[in-house]
């Protein structure tokens, strides 16, 4: 329905107008001055030595390439649990499959040591 | 080992090299030459009986009545449990004896504390950077007992405060 | 920053314009005062008393809004408690640099107030720490009582509530050299 459209476009409109009220708000109010030692990188008093591209380890991506996975499953397990009763035994097979291919995934994760947080 | 069997040990083994000072706190202390440390050090070290493991403390002192300033030793044995203490004495105007950064790890940094508040050079020493003053102090050797600095301020005497 | 600058003046002006100013002090003032975060610089035992003690659940600094921050940049309040050595001191500096304006700063204990036990026979002891960056409020004792201390901060409180609005035009950029 079109005032259902209505109605996200005037949240969405809201929503980015508010943080950029707030924003706009905070910068007339607060004092700014910035200099050459405020702006420099914080390193408790220091110089910093060298630059701060530094590696990484590689779990931090891998949990969250693990989350994002299974994070968009549910956004999919979400409206079929939620119009459970109104669908058929079709609709139940059909998730039941995209949830076994999905458990695969998981327990190729799983035996590769993804879980692990080592 | 006992402080006695320590003692005579240490006088059996090195002879003339060290010479006995009054124990005061009941651990044995040996006065010892410059010259002669790096292999009393090797000794203490290596010998099964003695094995000096560990050097809890190192710190310079200074006497200025008879011209002599120092390091002081005080070493420790985890395996037999004993302590001893060396000291190392020198003439005021040079100072300079050799490190025991190889036979002790620990003494990297007391090393580098006594030689930048003492003047004390230490010989071989791996990583001779100064440790605690601030990096543009140019005013001397803080802990000798005649130093004044610039901004120091000594104590006034009892009665004498303004 | 540079309109807002010449508003509270222009605003006195104009009849009536000096109870909007004075109503703007009074919400900025109190929002300031009431929500002091502090920067955790402690470098001796004042520390454990004024940053450890006062800030656990007997004598708390949450009930009055302050928390401790770890980073200045995200602090507005710098409670100096411990002695500051020499070579301490160009660190203190760049720290409080490096605090967002409005910033205060509380000088705890003998130490940060004169060099405390450290003024005679020492080589290294900074006596004071107003020697480096400016303090707002002295707070004396070694260590002072958590008593003291929050007395400190309502003090600090009372001052940041003295604040106008009309002085932000007043008030002259310092820029220190870079290393």
């Amino acid at each position: 329905m079109p005032s259902d459209y209505a109605h996200v476009g005037l949240f969405l409109i809201f929503g980015v107008a508010f943080v950029l009220i707030a924003f706009f708000l905070a910068r007339l109010i607060r004092p700014a001055r910035p200099n050459p030692v405020k702006n420099r990188n914080y390193e408790c008093g220091e110089t910093a030595v060298g630059s701060a591209w530094v590696q990484y380890n590689v779990r931090y991506y891998i949990y969250a390439l693990i989350f994002v996975i299974f994070d968009v499953e549910l956004v999919f397990l979400f409206p079929w649990a939620a119009a459970y009763r109104s669908l058929g035994l079709f609709a139940f097979v059909e998730m039941f499959i995209f949830l076994l291919i999905l458990i695969f995934g998981l327990a190729y994760a799983w035996r590769k040591g993804a879980l692990k947080w080592v | 080992m006992t402080a006695e069997e320590l003692t005579s040990k240490i006088k059996a083994t090195f002879a003339e090299k060290v010479e006995e000072l009054p124990a005061v706190t009941g651990i044995p202390a040996f006065r010892v030459k410059a010259e002669h440390l790096e292999e009393i050090c090797t000794t203490l070290v290596s010998d099964p009986e003695l094995k000096f493991d560990n050097l809890s403390c190192l710190g310079g002192i200074d006497y200025p009545e008879t011209n002599e300033i120092g390091v002081v030793y005080c070493l420790f044995s985890f395996a037999k449990r004993h302590h001893l203490n060396l000291r190392v004495m020198m003439p005021r105007e040079n100072p300079e004896v050799i490190s025991v950064s190889e036979f002790w790890v620990a003494a990297n940094w007391f090393e580098r504390e006594t030689a930048e508040l003492f003047g004390i050079k230490f010989k071989d020493h791996p990583d001779p950077r100064p440790l605690l003053l601030i990096e543009e102090w140019d005013e001397g050797y803080p802990m000798r007992r005649d130093w004044e600095g610039k901004d120091f301020i000594r104590m006034p005497e009892v009665g004498q405060e303004k | 920053m540079g309109v807002v600058q010449k508003v509270p003046v222009y605003l006195e002006k104009i009849p009536g314009g000096g109870l909007i100013t004075t109503s703007l002090d009074a919400v900025l003032n109190w929002s300031r005062a009431s929500s002091l975060w502090y920067l955790l610089f402690g470098t001796a035992c004042c520390a454990i008393e004024g940053l450890m003690c006062t800030g656990a659940s007997r004598y708390d600094y949450d009930r009055f809004g302050m928390i401790f921050r770890a980073s200045p940049r995200q602090a507005d309040l710098m409670i100096v408690a411990g002695t500051i050595t020499n070579k301490m001191a160009k660190r203190v500096k760049i720290l409080y640099e490096q605090m967002s304006e409005p910033k205060y700063v509380i000088a705890m204990g003998g130490c940060a107030i004169r060099g405390g036990p450290f003024y005679y026979d020492c080589y290294s002891v900074l006596r004071g720490v107003d020697l480096v960056i400016p303090v707002d409020v002295y707070v004396p004792g070694c260590p002072p009582r958590p008593e003291s201390i929050l007395e400190g901060c309502l003090k600090l409180q009372q001052k940041i509530k003295k604040e106008k609005v009309s002085d932000w035009s007043k008030t002259e950029k310092f820029i220190p050299e870079p290393e």
